[in-house]
C-alpha cells in the first residue's frame, strides 16, 4: 500500500474507538443541580485578598529587616574578587533542583513541544512530537 | 495563572460566589472531554458517575481554585482521583478489579473496541491496518494504552494526561513515545507501514 502516516494511524484509532456520547446536557446538569444544592460549600476567598505577612504592621521590621541584610550580604558578595571555586559555588546553589519541563503550545494539532531543564547536567533537552505541518487535518 | 477571556472569567467569579447556571455554563464545555477521559480511567459502566463526581467536587472545590493550571487540566485530576476513589469502593465490594495507587503501573481500565468501523472505501488496504492496530493496541501494556488514546484520540495535552493518570509529564512523554514505537514496530512487522 502508498505511504503510512501517522495522520492514517491516528484516523483509524480514531475510527476504531468506541467511546459513547455524554448524557444530553440538560439531563445532566438538572441531576447536578439537584445533589449540588445538598452540598455545603466554603466561602469563595477572593485570589486578590490573599493572606501577605509582609504586610501586617508588626512583622513588617522585620522583613523589611531581612530584606537589608539579604540585600547588603548580595552587594558584600558581588564586591568580594573572584577567588576560584566561591563564584560558581553560590551559582550552583542557586540552581540546587532547578530541574523543570516546560510545555510550550504550538498551533499545530496534536503536535507538541516541550523543554526539559535538567539542573544536574546543565543541559536542555528540546522534545518536538508530531510537528508535521503538512499533515492533512 | 492560566488565562481565561473576559466571559470566561466573569463566569468563573460567578460560579465561584456560589452560581450555579454560571457554574454549567462554563464547565459544560469540558463534559464531553471529561466523558472520554473517565471512560479509559474507569471504562464504560462507572464514567458517567466519576463525571458527576468530578464536577460534584469541582463545584465544592471552586472557591479555592486559585488558576494555577487551566479549568480543563484542574478537572482531568479531580477526575482521576473520582476514578480511584470509585475503584477502590468497588475493589472493597470485590468485584473483582484491582487498584494500585503506584502512579507508574496504575491500571487503567481502558477497553479496546471488539469491532471497528468500516474501512474507507479509497483504500482497502486501510482494512487490514485496522485489524492489526486492533490486535497491536491489545498488545500494549493498559498504562501505555491510555495515554496513547488519550493523546492521539481525545487529543489532550501532555499536562492534561499526566493530570488525568497522575502520572509525571516525564512520564506521560516517555508511554507515549514507547507506545508509538511499539505501534510502528508491529506495523512495520506486519507490513503495514511504509513511513
Amino acid at each position: 500500500m502508498g505511504r503510512l502516516t501517522w495522520h492514517d494511524i491516528r484516523q483509524q484509532l480514531r475510527q476504531q474507538d468506541s467511546v459513547p456520547p455524554p448524557p444530553p446536557a440538560t439531563e445532566f446538569w438538572t441531576r447536578f443541580r439537584a445533589r449540588a444544592r445538598q452540598r455545603l460549600r466554603p466561602e469563595p476567598t477572593p485570589v486578590r485578598q490573599r493572606a501577605r505577612p509582609w504586610a501586617h504592621p508588626l512583622p513588617r521590621l522585620a522583613w523589611a529587616a531581612a530584606l537589608l541584610i539579604l540585600t547588603g550580604l548580595a552587594v558584600l558578595l558581588l564586591q568580594r574578587d573572584p577567588t576560584p571555586g566561591s563564584g560558581p559555588l553560590v551559582a550552583v546553589a542557586g540552581r540546587a533542583n532547578a530541574s523543570a519541563i516546560e510545555e510550550i503550545e504550538v498551533f499545530v494539532p496534536y503536535s507538541s513541544m516541550m523543554i526539559m531543564q535538567d539542573a544536574e547536567t546543565g543541559s536542555a533537552i528540546v522534545w518536538l512530537a508530531d510537528l508535521d505541518v503538512s499533515a492533512k487535518l | 495563572m492560566a488565562q481565561q477571556c473576559p466571559d470566561s472569567q466573569a463566569l468563573l467569579e460567578a460560579a465561584r460566589s456560589g452560581d450555579v447556571d454560571a457554574f454549567a455554563n462554563l464547565f459544560e464545555q469540558h463534559r464531553p472531554i471529561l466523558h472520554r477521559v473517565a471512560y479509559r480511567l474507569v471504562g464504560p459502566n462507572d464514567c458517567d458517575d466519576v463525571v458527576m463526581d468530578t464536577y460534584l467536587k469541582a463545584w465544592q472545590a471552586l472557591p479555592r481554585f486559585r488558576g494555577r493550571s487551566s479549568l480543563r487540566t484542574w478537572l482531568c485530576r479531580i477526575a482521576r482521583n473520582c476514578g480511584l476513589d470509585l475503584l477502590r469502593r468497588e475493589r472493597r465490594q470485590q468485584t473483582g478489579r484491582i487498584v494500585n495507587d503506584d502512579p507508574d503501573s496504575e491500571p487503567m481500565l481502558d477497553r479496546i473496541p471488539d469491532e471497528h468501523s468500516p474501512a474507507p472505501d479509497r483504500e482497502a488496504a486501510l482494512h487490514d491496518l485496522g485489524k492489526v492496530l486492533q490486535q497491536t493496541m491489545q498488545e500494549l501494556s493498559e498504562a501505555h494504552r491510555t495515554v496513547l488514546l488519550l493523546r492521539e484520540v481525545d487529543g489532550l495535552s501532555y499536562r492534561e494526561i499526566a493530570a488525568a493518570t497522575g502520572a509525571s509529564m516525564g512520564t506521560v512523554m516517555s508511554r507515549i513515545f514507547h507506545a508509538r514505537r511499539s505501534l510502528r514496530r508491529k506495523l512495520e512487522a506486519s507490513e503495514q507501514w511504509d513511513g
